[in-house]
């Protein structure tokens, strides 16, 4: 094929220089002498027909020609759009949707190069994003969380404009279930306004293919599920669920059950109308305290489009609903008094107090019967009690007097298998309390003294560096501890555990090169220590509200410290935490591991690994190194993993900072678009009339019904230039042009 | 005892003045035209409740003023004046209210043993003025006052002109505590160790239960409700009951 179309050989930039030039001066002399000529008509006519002259000339240096092209016919592009969707993937009797294409192109496989022989096949696959793939690519795995019309068109009309049109026709292969299509607000002749908008950037006819399950889309799943991240030991719990039935012509009855391990904790039967909703309200009782993984579940129905679904992981933090305290008070005074306040008001504590309000030695002057006091149950509280307090606080006591000695191991014991305590100063406490020496004394963050430790002294404690973002001493307003009132008191200590985390300092009294500690905690095997090495604390309640302030942040310190010593979760030294509750199997799985202050120059607890295990049993999945280094918090990816739910647990690298942090979450089928992966023609059936296709179910389509605008595209071979200089006609007509303008300016008399 | 000053180097500073925390330091508040006349009484209570109980009390009471920086800074005062007490400026006010809400206790105790007399006038009024929201109310025979130590009567004092009464915050916590019947008065004694006034009509039994409720008060303002937890309830009802 050739064609002939004329054209200038050389422009460039100098001789459109040249040409403006030559154009403006010769345009401008020739006004120069026209201008005198007679009435305006003749003039103008005069000076057009010299300026078209002009013009012709001055073009002669772009050295105009014929050009004569060898072009060569192209096949127009015919774009299958393939979605691969969650949806797609949809297991009715016989096949997923996505199957049915593949037997469908299978089946048609010669009309299909009957096709080629004209189009040019291409084919993408898209979900919320469109990528190429060749035709064994057809029934792969769907890889996509949801279909987006909207976006893949305007992905594919990108891609046309840059491609310069030969796209002829598009023939989109869907089951229709675009999640954003849905959304009402804003239509455009049915369609939502941005796919209108991606299909009339498109200007192209698509013809949609409806994918439909062989036997009718029948589905059973779970909606919604509402639950509360945490829950109350022995409290009920109670969620709320959405189950859904589509497809099914009369109600359905079935049991919604929760399950714990394997192991049914819960059910309800519920009756679903057909293609309704039901919201199911499930209750159940936790009776251990942890975070544990459960599992919503529906029974699968044997006409069910989708089985995956039918049950749905969360998981939920079981937490006490009060924490035990025995305080345990040698001398009442000031700071036992302010600190009472705070455990009795709080109403997450239940509180047993012990005061010594008589020695040995003190004569109250009457009989007993006369007195309030009771006989401190030492054999009791420290004997057959003691693992049913959550903390115990020693608050200016001292032991000796009490018989409490050979319980000492005991407690320490008590610590090392998860329980907590924390001592507090006063002149009976910590080496002058005797503490030196004991068994308790081996679980506290700081190494005693063998003699009287307490120092009257009147200093303002200091917050240790790096201390402020510790769970600890998390309050509203961090700028109270540059404030803090000045204490009165502290404790001298021997050395600081290498364990041990300091959180307020004495502003320049030092212990092993370093400033002494005014607060510090520990971790102890399962349980944890801390210690308050003065009696003044009291002040921050007294001092801040006497000064016009308010003691929040001293109700904020206490409510945090009694949280990290019972080890909630919220309150560990080291975090993880995943960023989705619930991950679907195609995404990778990220955990954010958080650092909230590490033992003092403990830096190889820095490091370790991050174990994924099956919660049903057990087995290894993923390992992951972390170095946290620095940062407060580093993101771990692991790549994406299998159904199921599963454990994340940290395993340090230095056995002496050994905490059991875990975070669970699950890997789920469910994309959001199978919460309703219905098919939907009659959205198919709005893309075509919209954008001129033709719409097909696809056990009825057809390459033949395909609306394909019969448009040429041509491909240019070679091209031959023949310079018009060269040609006779053409000088003879130019000669003709200005010769006709001489004789004109003659006949008008104008010479 | 006090806090002191501390040389000035590697950055100590001289800081605010705030007693020992182990001890209890009664703070007096200044009457118009004359001392605090229950020294001796306050400081016999101190040493009884020493001998008695575990509790720390200093022997000497400090008399601070309203424009003393550090005179709030321990949270018990104490008033008692043989005549009305002067009238109290804005700050001052502002200041005493701080110190209740702050958790401070504030005990009065009336040495004319006089309702309806001067300082009874006097205080009543500030009282009014100072918690308007707040009555000042007999202290009912169940609380924890009147058993944080001894199990004790609600009247004491060297007369038996009116009950205990208080001013009760919403946390359950006594902020002041008003003795009519000079209840310092009933434990005062002399240089030679003779009682300073007689007590009436109960004479010694009157005294001791004086002594009882003194006691008690000084336990209360460090135990607070202690003797209210349910550990203590079967006991103390058995007691009673005898």
């Amino acid at each position: 094929m050739q064609d002939t179309i004329f054209g200038f050989e050389s422009i460039d930039a100098l001789r459109l220089g040249i040409f403006c030039v030559y154009a403006a001066c010769a345009t401008y002399l020739s006004w120069l002498g026209i201008r005198s000529c007679g009435i305006g008509l003749r003039r103008t006519v005069l000076m057009a027909y010299r300026s078209a002259n002009i013009l012709m000339v001055g073009s002669l240096i772009f050295s105009p020609s014929l050009q004569h092209r060898q072009l060569e016919p192209l096949k127009t592009r015919l774009v299958f759009m393939l979605d691969e969707s969650q949806s797609m993937g949809i297991e009715s009797k016989e096949a997923r949707r996505i199957d049915r294409v593949r037997t469908f192109f299978d089946l048609h496989q010669a009309d299909l190069e009957m096709l080629k022989k004209k189009h040019r096949i291409e084919i993408y696959a898209f979900s919320d994003r469109l990528r190429s793939i060749t035709e064994d690519e057809i029934n792969q795995a769907p890889m996509g969380e949801r279909t987006d019309f909207a976006k893949s068109i305007q992905e594919l009309s990108d891609l046309a404009a840059k491609e310069q049109g030969s796209m002829a026709s598009v023939v989109l292969i869907s089951d229709g279930a675009d999640r954003p299509g849905q959304t009402v607000g804003g239509q455009v002749r049915g369609l939502s306004r941005e796919l209108a908008g991606a299909l009339d950037g498109l200007k192209l006819p698509i013809n949609p293919w409806l994918v439909e399950d062989s036997r009718g889309y029948k589905d059973i799943f779970i909606q919604y599920l509402e639950v509360q991240e945490f829950a109350f030991i022995r409290n009920a719990v109670e969620l709320e669920c959405g189950i859904a039935s589509r497809g099914f012509s009369m109600p359905v009855e079935i049991p919604v059950s929760v399950e714990q391990a394997g192991r049914t904790i819960a059910s309800e039967n519920v009756s679903i109308p057909a293609g309704k909703t039901t919201r199911v309200k499930i209750r159940f009782v936790p009776d251990s305290v942890g975070k544990f993984a459960y599992r919503l579940r529906l029974p699968v129905i044997s006409a069910e489009a989708d089985h995956g679904n039918n049950q749905r992981g969360f998981s939920l933090r079981i937490i006490r609903d009060k924490i035990r305290v025995l305080h345990v008070v040698g001398r009442p005074s000031w700071d036992p008094r302010f600190l009472r306040e705070i455990l009795k008001n709080d109403p997450n504590v239940d509180l047993v107090s012990f005061y010594i309000l008589r020695n040995v030695s003190d004569t109250p002057g009457v009989t007993d019967q006369e007195l309030s006091l009771i006989p401190f149950p030492v054999d009791k509280l420290f004997g057959s009690e003691i693992e049913t307090f959550d903390v115990v606080v020693f608050q200016n006591f001292d032991f000796a007097p009490y018989r409490v000695g050979r319980y000492l191991q005991k407690l320490a014991d008590y610590v090392q298998n998860g329980g907590a305590f924390c001592m507090l100063g006063g002149d009976l406490s910590f080496a002058s309390g005797g503490y030196a020496h004991t068994g308790l004394s081996n679980i506290l963050p700081v190494q005693l003294l063998s003699s009287d430790d307490y120092e009257l002294e009147e200093y303002r404690p200091v917050l240790s560096a790096g201390m402020l973002h510790h769970p600890i001493m998390r309050v509203d307003n961090p700028q109270v501890w540059q404030t803090l009132p000045p204490l009165g008191s502290y404790h001298k200590i021997g050395a600081l555990h290498p364990d041990a985390v300091v959180l307020l300092e004495h502003p320049f009294e030092k212990v092993q090169q370093r400033l002494a500690p005014i607060l510090a905690v520990r971790q102890v095997g399962r349980g944890r220590s801390a210690v308050v090495l003065t009696d003044g604390i009291w002040r921050w309640a007294y001092h801040h509200v006497l000064q016009g302030g308010d003691s929040r942040f001293y109700y904020q310190f206490w409510s945090n410290l009694l949280r990290w010593l019972v080890r909630d979760p919220d309150f560990a030294p080291l975090m993880l935490r995943a960023k989705k509750n619930r991950y679907h199997h195609l995404e990778s799985v990220k955990l954010e591991l958080i650092s909230h202050g590490m033992p003092a120059g403990d830096d190889s607890s820095q490091k370790g690994r991050v174990v994924v295990r099956d919660v049903q049993n057990r087995k290894i999945i993923h390992v992951e190194q972390y170095e946290l280094g620095k940062a407060r918090s580093i993101e771990l990816e692991m790549p994406a993993l299998d159904l199921g739910a599963y454990v994340a647990e940290l395993e340090m690298e230095s056995g002496s900072f050994q905490d059991t942090v875990k975070e669970y979450f699950f890997v789920e089928p469910a994309g959001p678009e199978l919460d309703a992966s219905a098919p939907r023609p009659a959205l198919m059936k709005k893309i075509a009339t919209f954008s001129g296709g033709r719409f097909q179910r696809l056990e009825d389509a057809g390459f033949d019904k395909l609306i394909i605008p019969d448009t040429q595209y041509a491909r240019v071979d070679s091209v031959t230039n023949e310079p018009l200089l060269t040609q006779v006609w053409f000088l003879v007509g130019m000669v003709l042009m200005l010769g006709f303008e001489w004789w004109l300016r003659r006949y008008w008399g104008y010479v | 005892m006090f806090g002191f000053v501390v040389p000035s180097a590697m950055g100590r500073e001289r800081l605010q003045e705030y007693p020992s925390d182990q001890s209890i330091r009664v703070h007096t508040l200044p009457c118009l035209q004359s001392e605090f006349p229950r020294a001796e009484g306050l400081r016999q209570l101190a040493w009884e409740t020493m001998k008695r109980t575990s509790l720390q009390v200093d022997l000497e009471a400090r008399q601070v003023e309203f424009d003393d920086p550090t005179g709030l800074h321990h949270p018990l005062l104490l008033w008692s004046c043989p005549g009305p007490i002067g009238s109290l400026g804005q700050s001052a006010v502002f200041d005493l209210k701080q110190f209740l809400v702050a958790g401070g206790t504030l005990w009065i105790d009336d040495p004319s043993a006089d309702p309806g007399g001067a300082f009874d006038r006097s205080i009543r009024s500030l009282l009014e003025s100072l918690l308007p929201e707040k009555k000042l109310e007999s202290i009912s025979r169940d609380h924890v006052v009147f058993k944080s130590f001894y199990l004790t009567r609600r009247k004491c004092g060297r007369v038996l002109n009116k009950p205990l009464e208080g001013i009760r915050f919403s946390s359950g916590r006594l902020a002041v505590i008003y003795s009519s019947n000079d209840l310092l008065g009933a434990l005062a004694k002399d240089y030679f160790g003779d009682w300073k006034m007689p007590c009436e009509p109960g004479g010694t039994m009157q005294r001791d239960l004086a002594f009882r409720l003194g006691v008690n008060l000084m336990v209360y303002l460090v135990c607070m409700d202690y003797k209210d937890d349910g550990v203590h309830l079967p006991f103390i009802l058995k007691r009673r009951k005898r």
